[in-house]
């Protein structure tokens, strides 16, 4: 039987529905509203299994909830789609995938002007941006409001990238938004963008590729070639897989994808939860879980320490959520859906110590076994990357102006290097002073804000727990002139 | 002092070929050095089509050859997958219709089945078509299909089984001749390494390595580009193959679907361009319009080795009696390899080809004023 898993009482959060439409689940009607991505609205009215896979034919459900996995394809009327990056829309009809997709032919891409030679609009821009996270935004708001032409893209639904899911307080400054939950930044944020009238703001729209004549743009099946003069590079980092027996199952999920469930859509992703990771994101989604009335049975950490801060720690243990050091997932259990994790212990070498298996009953697992930086685009402009464990894989080097080997190509957070809101905001303002300062000389207002900037940088990564991060930068931080 | 050793330059599937067959022949003391990784060039950024149905009798008769050793690898080595699914050439003008006869009657002579086929059965081979100008189309239903990386890996897994060494990312600096040997080879990293033979499997790179040595092979790169979807349910089986644009589409057993397309750009010029994107999928969706609701995965550029007569290059360098040298096949090296290979190892073995057609490949043709003809390089 399908269950509710809307949540309808939260301490600290309100979801603001959107208008409530009817859309259709292999016939069955099924409750949603505007403005919520089909994933979310499908797995509110308790649907696990999205898709049969081509060659096993396993069940899958939601991992990522970002459009990074095809984890959660469904077809709708009759066209396959990530069904995370795909808002609900009145009347849709809705199938599970059954092995391969099948190409509609009712041609909802069609190329237009079939006749002319090159059917994609061309743009010239100042400036494109790719990704619209804290950096992305922040980028756009300065080079935007300083006179210059933006394309700030986007392949989510939403702006804000990882912000919008964030529920927790932010400390610090006040120019670094403290006091505010993400979230609300995010908001805040965009409603000063959305003013800004040499900003195009483009959502739902992928970055396809470098190529000779532009950046090729597909923006909701429509196809356009950007030429910028410059771009910045922002678009963030995906979740880490784990390896072990069943982790396709529904109900093991990316922590992130947990988390837009939850903190954005209003969902609760399980009843009784196992996190594996004890760094800050696994910590906080812990909390928020607990918070939105989710039992969470263990904290898995195979290394012999805690990762995250011990403020986020001493938090989930009040609430006697046992943290498992040196334990890991060796399998899940179910059919349909996980029913169980069996854990267990892990030797030196990282290796689970036979014997020491342990059954946890739990409808979900979720895995926050860190980030990798999302650097296709990056590579395909032909800048120069190194793989720094510290930032979370491959990260392109540049100098400390966040320009890289190639003249006018900037990059600006997760991308360049896994961390954290905060240091994105502020790489998105130097890569932007950067760009103003190429563009227009170097004015002093501008070099006396990237300077400060520089230093606010220098300040925040100064404490002991950015010292992966110090370590990691000095293998891709050069020159800088 | 490590002993002397049969180099192979060039991971691609010519040089893994060859050095399959050299084992099979009980040599023990083989290197495949590859400056990137296996399968890096030509090989891994291939079509995957094969076909006997060539326009000139060395090419026939050698890619006949090959199929059947396509044929053998399916059955012998653990990983290669030969697909027996076709090819159709799509004809949409009587010129084209009456030339393709001529063709189809060659490749009858050189016991290829080609045959010419009206639209009802273009229908019957490809359901999912739309024939829109269609006429006719010329069928090879010997013709196929295999996965350049499924391949490459497996025979990597084989050969290292087998005890020949492979090294990646290990370049191959220069050659160092005495008299009418080759008498060593400089790798980067290595040093210094004594050779019994060398085999240049290095595609676009052999031009490079033989320049030192005052051999100017008479290849050029001509990049080409290609696309892949997301996998989709079947479309269709053959290589379908518009004519008279020589834009085509593979959907591989996969359910991917590759595109490709005459979109001609300078050797040293590789920056993919939107305008084969917009050429391959105009011309392919005319005959299924459906891909246009496919997501484009990847797009590549990969190297055709061309040669004057639009035939490799296969035998010892001129004036050296321990250097075989192969490539220039004009995008056919992968599926010719299974012949190519054995060509190879009997040469460095037996001192000459098992077949006439590899005799008439050797290099010093040009030179010699004996060039090929083909005429049909596509696909």
């Amino acid at each position: 039987m399908l269950r509710n898993r809307r949540i309808e009482s939260h301490p600290i959060l309100h979801f603001q529905r959107g208008k409530e439409v009817t859309i259709f689940f292999e016939g069955t009607p099924i409750k949603a509203f505007e403005g919520e991505s089909l994933a979310a609205a499908l797995y509110a009215s308790g649907i696990d299994v999205f898709r049969w896979t081509p060659k096993l034919g396993r069940p899958r459900g939601p991992f990522c909830m970002v459009g990074k996995c095809g984890s959660c394809m469904v077809e709708v009327n009759g066209v396959a789609v990530r069904s995370c990056i795909t808002p609900v829309r009145e009347g849709m009809n809705i199938r599970r995938l059954r092995g391969l997709p099948t190409l509609p032919k009712n041609l909802d891409r069609m190329i237009e002007k079939e006749n002319s030679d090159n059917p994609f609009e061309e743009v010239k821009t100042d400036v494109l941006i790719v990704g619209g996270g804290p950096a992305g935004m922040a980028a756009s708001e300065v080079l935007a409001s300083n006179g210059m032409n933006v394309f700030l893209v986007d392949d989510q639904i939403r702006l804000g990238g990882q912000l919008i899911k964030q529920t927790h307080i932010f400390f610090g400054s006040q120019e670094l938004f403290a006091g505010k939950r993400g979230f609300r930044i995010a908001e805040e944020y965009e409603a000063k963008l959305r003013s800004l009238k040499n900003l195009h703001i483009l959502l739902q729209t992928t970055a396809i590729g470098v190529f000779k004549e532009g950046v090729l743009l597909l923006n909701k099946g429509k196809g356009l070639i950007i030429k910028p003069k410059y771009v910045v590079l922002s678009a963030g980092a995906f979740e880490n897989y784990l390896l072990f027996e069943n982790n396709d199952l529904p109900g093991v999920m990316g922590a992130g994808g947990a988390q837009t469930l939850m903190n954005l859509y209003g969902v609760l992703p399980g009843r009784e939860v196992v996190v594996v990771g004890s760094g800050n994101v696994g910590l906080i989604i812990t909390y928020q879980l607990l918070q939105a009335g989710a039992k969470v049975k263990a904290i898995v950490e195979a290394a012999p320490r805690i990762g995250g801060w011990f403020v986020h720690a001493a938090k989930v243990r009040r609430y006697g959520v046992p943290i498992l050091l040196r334990h890991t997932v060796i399998a899940a259990e179910g059919k349909d859906r996980v029913r169980a994790a069996i854990i267990s212990e892990v030797d030196e070498r990282w290796e689970p110590v036979k014997g020491t298996e342990k059954r946890i009953e739990c409808d979900t697992i979720l895995l926050a076994v860190g980030l990798t930086p999302n650097t296709e685009l990056v590579r395909q402009f032909g800048v120069k990357t190194v793989y720094v464990p510290e930032l979370g894989g491959l990260v392109p080097v540049r100098n400390k102006y966040l320009e890289t080997n190639i003249p006018n190509v900037f990059v600006a957070g997760d991308v360049a290097g896994v961390e954290e809101a905060t240091t994105a905001f502020i790489e998105g303002w130097i890569a932007a002073y950067s760009i103003l300062i190429k563009e227009k000389g170097p004015q002093s207002q501008y070099v006396k804000k990237r300077n400060e900037y520089i230093r606010m940088l220098d300040e925040y990564r100064s404490s002991p727990v950015s010292a992966r991060v110090r370590s990691g930068l000095r293998h891709v931080e050069v020159g800088g002139s | 002092m490590r002993r002397a050793e049969i180099a192979i330059v060039g991971g691609g599937i010519t040089g893994l070929s060859a050095a399959y067959y050299l084992s099979l022949m009980g040599i023990d003391n083989i290197s495949i050095y590859e400056a990137k990784y296996i399968g890096y060039g030509s090989t891994g950024r291939c079509a995957a089509g094969i076909r006997a149905s060539f326009t000139s009798e060395v090419h026939v008769t050698l890619m006949k050859e090959a199929i059947k050793g396509w044929k053998k690898w399916s059955e012998e080595i653990d990983g290669v997958k030969f697909y027996q699914d076709g090819y159709l050439w799509l004809l949409t003008n009587d010129k084209e219709v009456r030339l393709h006869k001529e063709i189809m009657s060659l490749h009858n002579s050189l016991g290829v089945p080609t045959k010419l086929v009206d639209r009802e059965e273009v229908k019957e081979i490809a359901p999912n078509i739309v024939l829109s100008d269609v006429m006719a189309a010329l069928y090879d239903p010997t013709a196929g299909k295999s996965s350049p990386f499924d391949t490459t890996l497996a025979l990597r897994r084989l050969l290292l089984k087998r005890g020949v060494k492979i090294h990646e990312y290990t370049k191959v600096l220069r050659m160092i001749r005495a008299g009418s040997k080759i008498k060593s080879i400089t790798v980067e990293g290595v040093g210094e390494q004594e050779v019994e033979y060398v085999v240049i499997a290095a595609g676009f790179w052999s031009r490079e390595l033989l320049q030192p040595l005052g051999y100017e092979i008479p290849i050029i790169g001509d990049p080409h580009h290609l696309m892949i979807t997301e996998k989709v349910s079947p479309l269709v089986k053959p290589l379908v193959i518009h004519k008279a644009s020589g834009s085509y589409l593979n959907q591989l057993p996969t359910g991917k679907i590759i595109l490709g397309a005459e979109y001609p750009v300078r050797e040293n010029d590789l920056e993919l361009r939107i305008g084969f994107i917009i050429k391959a999928v105009k011309m392919m969706s005319r005959y299924f319009p459906s891909i246009l609701n496919a997501n484009l995965q990847r797009i590549w550029i990969g190297y055709y080795l061309k040669t004057p007569d639009h035939h490799p290059l296969i035998g010892f360098l001129p004036g050296l009696e321990n250097a075989v040298i192969a490539t220039g096949f004009s995008g056919h090296g992968y599926m010719m390899s299974p012949i190519i290979g054995e060509e190879i190892a009997n040469l460095v073995v037996k001192g000459r080809p098992r077949l006439k057609a590899t005799e008439k490949l050797r290099p010093s043709r040009f030179e010699e004023g004996e060039m090929l003809e083909e005429k049909a390089i596509f696909g």
